[in-house]
């Protein structure tokens, strides 16, 4: 036996959209689409969305005639059913290894050298998966093999695009001429970690198919790219550099940001809006015990709608000392706000970032650190979030976010939460 | 389906897990919709039967592929609207 690493990449397939099938069968076969939050653009298309050539990301106001014309089912985000059945899937996963990487809501990575003999190797390991999580969740995966994580995603690619591996691509049960051609025929921006600049640049060194970045030397990668690039090209040839990491590290920075559902105009909205983006930022923020340095403000305009006036502007606003309460933070946002708002501009978008953040438990004491005064916001926000946990979000606010709340996210066509919620069960008549 | 003990407004645990056999009360889906009824499987024939006998089975013949959404294992039925 070998201990050579060998890992699989499982991936399931259009995965919002998926999620939406298996509780409406009629939805089988028809265009379906998932809309952002606020349903304002593509995050899921079924293949025949894909064939009508709506491209990921494309606002769904671009898409309106298409959709008419093909009946595509449009669908707002339904994150309470994705997280759902995106948990099921990885409890199924969990059975086969116990070496498991969640890697987003629809992908995980697993090592199997160990246990990939029980089931006769690794195809029919994966197959194995393929059918287990279709019965049991009724969403259809692919399944990826190979001896690095880069070359498992690669895998994944070719079983996803080619219906002769079925599902299931095992790179080790190739031929190397094989390999290569594969490899060949795909090209280099579907590469882990090869996004759209880096492709622009690389094809610009003549670097256009898998192949070719495998071939290309690391060292002159490295030059040109970095480590990282590196570490992929040396994936690529089948040296593993990247482990499994069971725990997600801590986030360098938080985000919170919407569009609004309706345009706004008036600072008094935006800083409600500010005011609770900030509250889910920070909570988060405590969730993950670090404290904030600074925060980034920022308002942008729709730049989709060219015939009014576009402005957007952000601003970054250091804390004295890093901290993670709401309040304080909150009014540092909203300082920024005020500097950045000019009048007259119809606002699309408003979000708040959470920067330079560091573990709470090593913070640096300042010259006007006040222990009495930080002791009694540490309760108040303890305070904060277990009423809200126990409540619902949003239970207990600062005031500035508002009571109205006219910008909240617009879900229009979201589905029911079919699995988490008795009173949206399906209906059998 | 009446007959099979299921009523109107009754939630049922539905065990997606499970192969259906013979004989099982299923969640189907025929033409895009739920249906629940007995699965007959039996010398070759598939049918959904229903349990009331004023309804007739939907019968699978060749090359006609019944989807099972799953097998029906209880069902939790509530008396009383008050607390």
């Amino acid at each position: 036996m070998t201990s050579a690493p060998q890992f699989a990449l499982v991936d399931v397939n259009n995965f919002y959209v998926s999620c939406e099938r298996v509780f409406k069968p009629s939805l089988e076969s028809t265009p379906v689409v998932v809309l952002s939050n606020n349903d304002g653009c593509a995050v899921a298309r079924s293949n025949e969305v894909k064939s009508l050539g709506v491209k990921m990301g494309m606002p769904w106001f671009k898409m309106k005639d298409l959709a008419r014309q093909h009946g595509i089912q449009a669908y707002s985000s339904n994150y309470a059913l994705y997280g759902d059945m995106s948990n099921r899937v990885t409890s199924i996963l969990r059975d086969y290894s116990p070496d498991l990487e969640v890697y987003s809501i629809d992908e995980s990575f697993l090592r199997i050298e160990t246990v990939a003999h029980l089931y006769g190797g690794a195809i029919p390991m994966g197959q194995q998966m393929r059918h287990r999580i279709k019965q049991w969740t009724g969403l259809p995966v692919c399944v990826g093999v190979g001896p690095t994580k880069t070359l498992a995603k690669f895998a994944n690619h070719l079983a996803k695009k080619n219906d002769v591996f079925n599902g299931v691509c095992d790179l080790h049960a190739m031929t190397r001429p094989e390999r290569l051609e594969w490899m060949w025929g795909v090209e280099v921006g579907e590469v882990w970690g090869v996004g759209s600049r880096i492709r622009k640049r690389l094809a610009g060194m003549g670097i256009d198919t898998v192949l070719d970045l495998r071939n290309a030397s690391p060292k002159q990668m490295r030059a040109q790219f970095g480590v990282v690039m590196e570490r992929t090209c040396n994936e690529l040839r089948g040296i593993s550099c990247l482990e499994l990491e069971d725990v997600m590290p801590p986030k360098q920075q938080i985000m919170s940001s919407r569009s609004f559902g309706a345009p706004v105009e008036t600072i008094e909205e935006l800083r409600e809006s500010v005011a609770s983006y900030l509250a889910s930022a920070a909570e988060k923020l405590r969730r993950q015990n670090s404290v904030a340095g600074a925060v980034y403000v920022f308002v942008l305009t729709n730049r989709f709608k060219e015939d009014e006036p576009q402005y957007n502007a952000g601003i970054t606003v250091p804390m004295g000392d890093a901290t993670d309460d709401t309040l304080v933070l909150t009014s540092a946002a909203l300082r920024g706000l005020a500097a950045i708002f000019r009048p007259g501009f119809r606002y699309k978008k408003a979000g708040v970032m959470l920067t330079l953040l560091s573990d709470k438990g090593a913070r640096q004491a300042t010259l006007f650190d006040d222990p009495v005064a930080r002791a009694r916001s540490e309760k108040l926000m303890e305070a904060m979030d277990a009423i809200n946990r126990e409540f619902g979000r949003g239970t207990l606010r600062s005031g500035a976010s508002g009571v109205a709340q006219r910008w909240a996210m617009r879900a229009g066509n979201r589905s029911p939460r079919y699995t988490t919620r008795w009173d949206e069960l399906p209906v059998v008549t | 389906m009446i007959g099979a003990s299921i009523e109107e407004g009754d939630k049922v645990v539905v065990d997606r897990a499970m192969t259906p056999k013979h004989n099982d009360i299923v969640v189907a889906v025929v033409e895009g919709e739920y249906t629940i009824k007995r699965l007959y499987k039996h010398q070759g024939r598939i049918e959904l039967r229903p349990e009331n006998p004023a309804y007739s089975p939907i019968i699978f013949n060749d090359g006609v592929e019944l989807l099972v959404w799953g097998v029906v294992v209880g069902v939790v039925r509530r008396y009383s609207s008050r607390g």
